[in-house]
């Protein structure tokens, strides 16, 4: 299943090398031994920046104001009381020369800001002004992409964080109790499985009355878990009868501990796997409910929406070009991620 | 299979039971046509046995308990216009439970119950003109005196059989007589005998009974005696337990049969799913229209899918890191991150003459006035129609399978029966297809079945992108106009559609692989 990672002659030198530390260190260094890996990883690294600094990086205010003889600091998250009503724009108009100073965000625009100085500019190309352009009611294509990002990363990694969750508690729970517990859990996968998830997302998307961020994301979670639960049950069934499990236990540690602290941790591999492939899915669940018009609701800047419009004007090609780049990026490097993951904690690598 | 497909059907009904809001309130405005908004809505509600109890019903309704709750209910004076109607719809199935209790009533009561049982009396032809009947409760007290041995229902159903068979004209007399009574057994033989010369004058005699207006009856044209059949049956589905006296035993099975879940059930085994919400026009009917396109197109995209994939797949493993490889596997990577609604919609861009080139029609399936041109310029124009969303729905399944292809590939070519085969002296394609692939493709056909709820999942999208008029677009407006009955035949559909692929890559597996048989099958 390898593809992209470089041919195993030269990944097994680095593998077999590192005895005596952690399973962790290990499967680190093993991801960090690739060029594809190291860009991957940072590339999610700064999608994450980039999510977290949302507001610093695209906003209607300025990081740091100096304005009639007071000071503020990030007045963009405090909202001060004497700055209501006013933008950028407004600040640059109002401020007297060396008296009134400003930091102003890299992006000076609000995600849901339509005006600028009382006008509405909208679908303009990329200029100066826009980097990225304004959608069809004068929005920054630039500072919705920015804040998207955040949107798109906070919906992928909750939902993942559900379902890995649910599936981890019902595939260890199958697995480790077998019997009843194990066949219903089995069948309850194969029902869940046999419905398509986007589908099914959808559809309860559609007969819920109003939609939230947080339901999308519990949504998304409750539907997607089978996989982590297979993966955690099928982890578990072999590891179960490993010799290092049977000293454990012989030892006479209790289930419990013999569960959580032995059993677990070897059976997660597949797990973080699965989980950073989950990202790049729900990501992209997330795009295309906003792109058909269910996903999150409208004034958050969500790029299956800019998408959506992209469609309804198909000549502004910033529209197309932007937000999907930004989330061929994501999915991109969330699965290749994945892809390095796989191979380093790949059991059959790391004892070859 | 059977378990699994029970688990289907409770997770579709949980699904709509969850959503807010009830199937009447979101479609009851469609079928608002002025009467009277209790009885409208009691009747929207009955089509969806939303009086039922979900899963258990440990109270069953019957004809009987019908009467108790009118009884109830015309103590309350606003209810009593509601009482008139329901005693005069329910007709001759409560009188054994109303008239013996007349007495216990409330005067004012009373007299609600009888204005309904007088347009009752027409329907039964015992009067012509209720008005002139000076005392009303004596008129039903003797009535019940004379008649009460006729109210049996050995007896309705010997009338009925004695009409059916002998054309006894008393018998009909009587029957009308007995009026809704002899509901359960108009029925049964019904659908015992179905629709013939014989049974044809019962429909006629229905209109006469139950007051309803339909046509139907011998010598009409055989095609409305038909459709005036089946709604008639169709009537019965929804209202059989307003007419029938459960016995004792029917009150136990009654107890899960009374059921919403159980009637649904049954209406989804009988592909009975109801009318959509938004056109009033039979799901099903809309589904046959759809489907095919939808099927077609999800067909097209798997077989694409398998014929890009096992070339490149097998191509990638027989030459391992060659620049080919590292090529095609970084492309495929990339395609496969690739969000299809983006490409779509580039790709309409590109190639659609909305911006540079104009290779390819821009929307649905044919062009316009193709109808009229011979079947191969049909075919070809569909086909040109065909290839973007084709591709745009099938790319994301190749990119996987020449993945899993390549690695299953790469897996038995290391065997040593291949390099006995090469010792042997054979060519590279000899052994590469002539011994290798049929256990390379044992992973991927294993995928089969996963690629259907994929496919249907993305149909949504690439069907809105190119308004192609198929089931996933018609879903996109259901779910806008929250019509549940598509959205749960559709879910019920897709889900049966995704086990019949498991079990479609059940059988694929056996073909290609001997060693595997399913003679000692597990459940």
């Amino acid at each position: 299943m390898d593809t992209i990672v470089p041919p195993p002659a030269e990944r097994a030198s680095r593998v077999l090398r590192p005895y005596g530390r952690s399973p962790w260190r290990r499967a680190l260094s093993v991801f960090m031994g690739s060029h594809v890996n190291r860009a991957a990883g940072v590339t999610v690294l700064l999608l994450f920046v980039m999510g977290a600094l949302a507001d610093l990086l695209a906003a209607d205010l300025p990081l740091f104001l100096r304005f009639e003889g007071k000071s503020y600091l990030f007045p963009n998250i405090t909202r001060p009381a004497g700055l209501e009503g006013l933008d950028n724009s407004d600040l640059l108009d109002l401020m007297v020369e060396d008296e009134d100073w400003a930091i102003f965000p890299p992006v000076p625009y609000a995600p849901s800001q339509s005006k600028i100085r009382g006008e509405i500019e909208a679908l303009r190309p990329p200029s100066l002004k826009h980097v990225m352009g304004t959608d069809d009611r004068g929005r920054d294509v630039f500072a919705r992409v920015i804040h998207g990002c955040r949107l798109s990363l906070a919906i992928g990694i909750v939902s993942v964080i559900i379902y890995v969750v649910i599936g981890v508690f019902l595939g260890a729970g199958a697995a480790y109790f077998g019997g009843l517990v194990d066949a219903s859990v089995t069948r309850l996968v194969e029902v869940m499985m046999s419905f398509p998830a986007f589908f099914f997302i959808l559809a309860i998307q559609g007969l819920l009355e109003r939609t939230s961020i947080l339901q999308l994301m519990i949504i998304i979670g409750l539907t997607r878990w089978t996989d982590v639960a297979r993966l955690v049950r099928g982890e578990i069934l072999r590891i179960k009868n490993e010799a290092y499990i049977v000293a454990a236990r012989s030892a006479g540690l209790s289930r419990m501990r013999l569960l959580v602290r032995h059993i677990l941790p070897n059976a997660m591999g597949p797990v973080w796997v699965s989980a950073s492939f989950g990202v790049a899915g729900s990501v992209l669940i997330e795009a295309a409910l906003s792109f058909l018009g269910f996903g999150t609701p409208p004034p958050a800047p969500s790029w299956g929406e800019l998408l959506t419009q992209a469609y309804m004007h198909t000549d502004c090609w910033w529209l197309m070009a932007f937000p999907g780049l930004a989330l061929f990026v994501t999915v991109f490097s969330f699965n290749l991620t994945g892809e390095g993951l796989r191979d380093a904690v790949d059991p059959r690598l790391l004892y070859e | 299979m059977v378990p699994t497909l029970f688990g289907i059907t409770l997770i579709t009904f949980v699904l709509v039971h969850l959503a807010p809001g009830t199937p009447v309130t979101a479609g009851y405005g469609a079928s608002i046509s002025g009467g009277n908004m209790e009885d409208e809505r009691e009747q929207y509600a009955r089509r969806y046995f939303l009086h039922l109890p979900l899963f258990v019903n440990l109270d069953v309704q019957d004809a009987e308990s019908m009467a108790d709750d009118l009884m109830v209910a015309a103590q309350d004076p606003d209810r009593r216009p509601f009482v008139r109607r329901q005693v005069a719809a329910l007709g001759g199935a409560i009188v054994p439970y109303v008239v013996p209790h007349l007495g216990d009533l409330d005067p004012e009561a009373r007299e609600a119950v009888l204005d309904g049982l007088d347009r009752v009396a027409v329907r039964m032809e015992i009067t012509d003109d209720p008005g002139a009947v000076t005392d009303r409760e004596r008129f039903w007290q003797e009535y019940w005196d004379y008649y009460k041995m006729d109210y049996r229902p050995a007896r309705a159903r010997r009338l009925v059989l004695r009409l059916v068979s002998e054309k006894n004209d008393l018998a009909g007399r009587e029957i009308v007589r007995l009026n809704t009574y002899c509901l359960p057994a108009i029925f049964e033989v019904l659908r015992k005998e179905g629709l013939d010369s014989r049974t044809l004058p019962l429909l006629p005699l229905l209109r006469r009974i139950t007051g309803i207006e339909r046509a139907g009856g011998p010598g009409e044209p055989p095609r409305v005696n038909r459709e005036s059949f089946d709604a008639w049956q169709s009537w019965w589905r929804y209202q059989a337990d307003q007419y029938t006296t459960c016995d004792s035993l029917c009150r136990v099975t009654g107890v899960v049969t009374e059921t919403q879940y159980a009637r649904w059930l049954v209406r989804l085994v009988t592909l009975d799913f109801g009318e959509s919400t938004t056109d009033g026009r039979p799901v099903l009917d809309k589904l046959l229209q759809r489907l095919p396109v939808t099927m077609l197109l999800s067909l097209l995209a798997l077989l694409a899918a398998y014929v890009v994939a096992i070339p490149v797949g097998t191509y990638s493993a027989m030459y391992p890191a060659s620049v080919t490889d590292r090529v095609v596997t970084f492309a495929l990577f990339v395609l496969y991150s690739l969000p299809s609604f983006w490409l779509a919609i580039m790709l309409i861009r590109m190639l659609c003459g909305v911006g540079m080139l104009d290779i390819f029609p821009l929307r649905g399936l044919s062009s316009v006035g193709a109808e009229g041109w011979s079947w191969p310029g049909r075919v070809a124009d569909m086909a040109h129609h065909l290839v973007l969303p084709v591709f745009c729905l099938s790319y994301v399944s190749f990119a996987t399978l020449s993945r899993y292809q390549r690695s299953g590939m790469m897996d038995v070519i290391r065997q040593d029966y291949i390099r006995t085969a090469r010792a042997k002296g054979l060519g590279e394609l000899t052994v590469i297809f002539g011994h290798a692939m049929r256990n390379a493709v044992i992973p991927i056909l294993t995928l089969l079945g996963l690629q259907i709820p994929y496919l249907i999942g993305g149909s949504v999208i690439i069907e809105r992108v190119f308004g192609i008029e198929g089931m996933g677009l018609e879903t996109f407006e259901a779910i806008r106009n929250r019509d549940y009955n598509w959205i749960l035949a559709v879910s019920f559909l897709t889900a049966i559609m995704t086990l019949c692929g498991i079990l479609l890559s059940d059988v694929l597996y056996a073909i290609v692989d001997p060693r595997i048989t399913y003679e000692r099958k597990r459940a």
